[in-house]
C-alpha cells in the first residue's frame, strides 16, 4: 500500500488562505503476506530431483521436498508448488538447458530446506507469476548457458509478475563451489542478470536485507540470549543489533561475519544492508543488459539498491528500458550524501538519454513515502 | 478579512492502481457570502423606488496538490464545494 496525502488550499482575493488535507491508500499490486499464505497449496510430494521434458506438461500442487527441478522441454507449467532444492550448490529451479522454453511457475514458493549457497532460479525463458522466493543466496539469476559473444543482445524471455524476493541468506565463505570464492563476506542479489534484453519486472518486491536468525545473521539480546525470528524482525528501528560470533552456533554457523555496520544504527537506514547486497545487480558479462521493463515494483535495502556499475552504456548499445512508478526505500548500506541520496538507483554507466526513468510526474519513480528521488546515478 | 475554512475528503479510503480518485473540497469564507445591496430612491414627494443587486465581495480559488504527485483535474465547483479527480 502507498499512502497519498492531498492538500487543498483555498485562497481568497485578499490572499487569505485556508487549507485542508485528506489521505487515502493506493494498493501497489505487490502481493501481501496474506495473499502469499495461499500459495503453494500442495497435495503430493516428490523427494528426488526432477527434470521435465516434452511439451505442454502441467504440474499441480507438488512439494519438491529436498529436491531440485529442471526443465528441458517447452510450455511447461508448475502450479502451487513448493521447491526446496537439494544439498548441492545448484539452483532450486534450473532453466538452463538451451531447449527449455516458456517455463511458467504460478503461485509457487522457492525456499531452501537445508543450509547452503544456492540460488532460487537460474537461466532464461521462464515466467514467474505470484511466486515467493526467500532464504536463498541470490533470488533470480538470468543467464544464458553456453553464451558466446555472437549471442550478445539475446532475448532473456524472463518475466516476473507479482514476485516477492526477500530474506536473502548466505552460509559459507571461501568453500569449494562457493558463489564468491574470493572472499568471506556476504554476496547476495535479489535479482541478477548477466546480459540480454527484454526482461520484465511487474509489481515485484525485492528486499535486499539479510534474513534474520538464519545463515549468516543471528542476533542476540544484551544478555546474550538468541532472539527468535519474530523477535529479531520486531526490534525497534534503532535497537542495538549484536550478532553472535562466527562459528558459534550448532553446525558451525554463521560462517561469515553478519554485516558491516554503515554507522547509522538503524535498520531503516541500512545498518545491516552491507557489505555486498543488492536488490538488482545488472551485469554485462554476457553482452549488455538492455530493454528492461520495470514497473510498479518496490526495492529495499542493498549496499547499493540497484547496482548497474557492471553494465555501462556504450555507442551502439540499446536503451536500458522503461522504469516507471517504482518505489525505493532508504535502507541502503551506502547512504551517499544523506538520507535522500542513498544509492538507490545506481546505473552508473552513462545511461542518461538511454533509459526512461522519470523522477517527476505521474509515472515518477519515487521513494516509498512518495518523495522525489535524488541522486539517481545514470 | 477572515481566512477561508476548508475540509477535504476522498470518495474511498483505498484505490487500485489506475482507479479514478475523487476529492471533494468543502470550503467557506464569510467574506465570500454574496452581498445583497438594496437601493432605495426617494423623490421630492416622498415616493420611493427600490432595486436590489447581488455582488461577490471576495471571490477565491481552490488548488490541490498531493504526495506522491498526481495530476488533479478540477471538476464541478460551487461557492462552497469543489471537486477534483486524479488517477491512482
Amino acid at each position: 500500500m502507498v499512502s497519498i496525502v492531498v492538500t487543498a488550499t483555498v485562497t481568497d482575493a485578499g490572499g487569505h488562505v485556508g487549507t485542508a488535507s485528506a489521505s487515502a491508500t493506493i494498493s501497489t499490486g505487490i502481493p501481501t503476506d496474506a495473499e502469499m499464505a495461499t500459495w503453494g497449496q500442495t497435495t503430493s510430494t516428490i523427494t528426488s530431483n526432477t527434470t521435465y521434458s516434452g511439451s505442454g506438461t502441467v504440474v499441480n500442487g507438488v512439494h519438491f521436498d529436498g529436491a531440485r527441478v529442471s526443465f528441458t522441454g517447452t510450455d511447461i507449467t508448475l502450479n502451487d508448488c513448493i521447491i526446496t532444492g537439494d544439498t548441492s550448490g545448484s539452483p532450486l529451479v534450473s532453466v538452463t538447458n538451451t531447449a527449455a522454453r516458456r517455463i511458467t511457475l504460478n503461485r509457487c514458493i522457492l525456499r531452501t530446506k537445508t543450509p547452503g549457497n544456492r540460488n532460487a532460479i537460474q537461466g532464461q525463458n521462464f515466467i514467474l507469476n505470484d511466486v515467493l522466493i526467500e532464504k536463498t543466496t541470490d533470488g533470480v539469476s538470468v543467464a544464458k548457458s553456453g553464451y558466446t559473444a555472437s549471442a550478445a543482445n539475446w532475448a532473456t524471455g524472463v518475466e516476473l509478475h507479482r514476485v516477492v524476493i526477500r530474506k536473502l541468506a548466505r552460509w559459507t565463505g571461501a568453500a569449494p563451489g562457493d558463489v564468491h570464492p574470493t572472499d568471506q563476506v556476504t554476496h547476495n542479489d535479489g535479482f541478477v542478470q548477466a546480459g540480454g534484453s527484454g526482461t520484465i519486472l511487474d509489481r515485484v518486491l525485492i528486499d535486499a536485507r539479510p534474513a534474520l536468525q538464519y545463515a549468516h545473521v543471528a542476533l542476540v539480546s544484551a544478555s546474550g540470549t538468541l532472539y527468535t525470528e519474530a523477535q529479531a524482525y520486531g526490534l525497534a528501528d534503532n535497537a542495538p543489533r549484536t550478532s553472535v560470533a562466527v562459528g558459534s552456533q550448532p553446525g558451525g554457523w554463521p560462517f561469515v561475519p553478519a554485516w558491516t555496520s554503515n554507522g547509522t544504527g538503524k535498520w531503516s537506514t541500512g545498518e545491516m544492508s552491507g557489505p555486498d547486497f543488492s536488490a538488482m545487480m545488472i551485469l554485462s558479462s554476457q553482452g549488455p543488459s538492455t530493454g528492461f521493463v520495470v514497473t510498479d515494483c518496490e526495492f529495499r535495502g542493498g549496499e547499493n539498491c540497484i547496482n548497474g556499475g557492471g553494465n555501462p552504456w556504450s555507442t551502439g548499445v540499446a536503451s536500458l528500458g522503461t522504469w516507471l512508478r517504482n518505489r525505493f526505500d532508504r535502507s541502503q548500506a551506502n547512504q551517499g550524501s544523506g538520507p535522500d541520496d542513498t544509492n538507490t538507483a545506481r546505473f552508473s554507466g552513462n545511461w542518461a538519454g538511454h533509459i526512461t526513468f522519470p523522477t517527476l510526474g505521474t509515472d515518477a519513480n519515487t521513494y516509498v513515502d512518495g518523495a522525489t528521488m535524488t541522486g539517481v546515478q545514470f | 478579512m477572515a481566512n477561508p475554512t476548508a475540509s477535504a475528503a476522498f470518495n474511498k479510503s483505498t484505490y487500485a492502481p489506475g482507479e479514478l480518485m475523487t476529492l471533494t473540497v468543502t470550503h467557506a469564507d464569510i467574506d465570500r457570502a454574496p452581498l445583497t445591496v438594496t437601493i432605495v430612491v426617494t423623490d421630492t414627494t416622498g415616493g420611493t423606488g427600490t432595486a436590489t443587486t447581488t455582488v461577490q465581495i471576495d471571490p477565491g480559488s481552490v488548488a490541490v496538490s498531493s504526495v506522491p504527485a498526481r495530476t488533479w483535474t478540477p471538476g464541478a465547483a460551487t461557492s462552497s464545494q469543489s471537486i477534483f479527480t486524479a488517477t491512482a
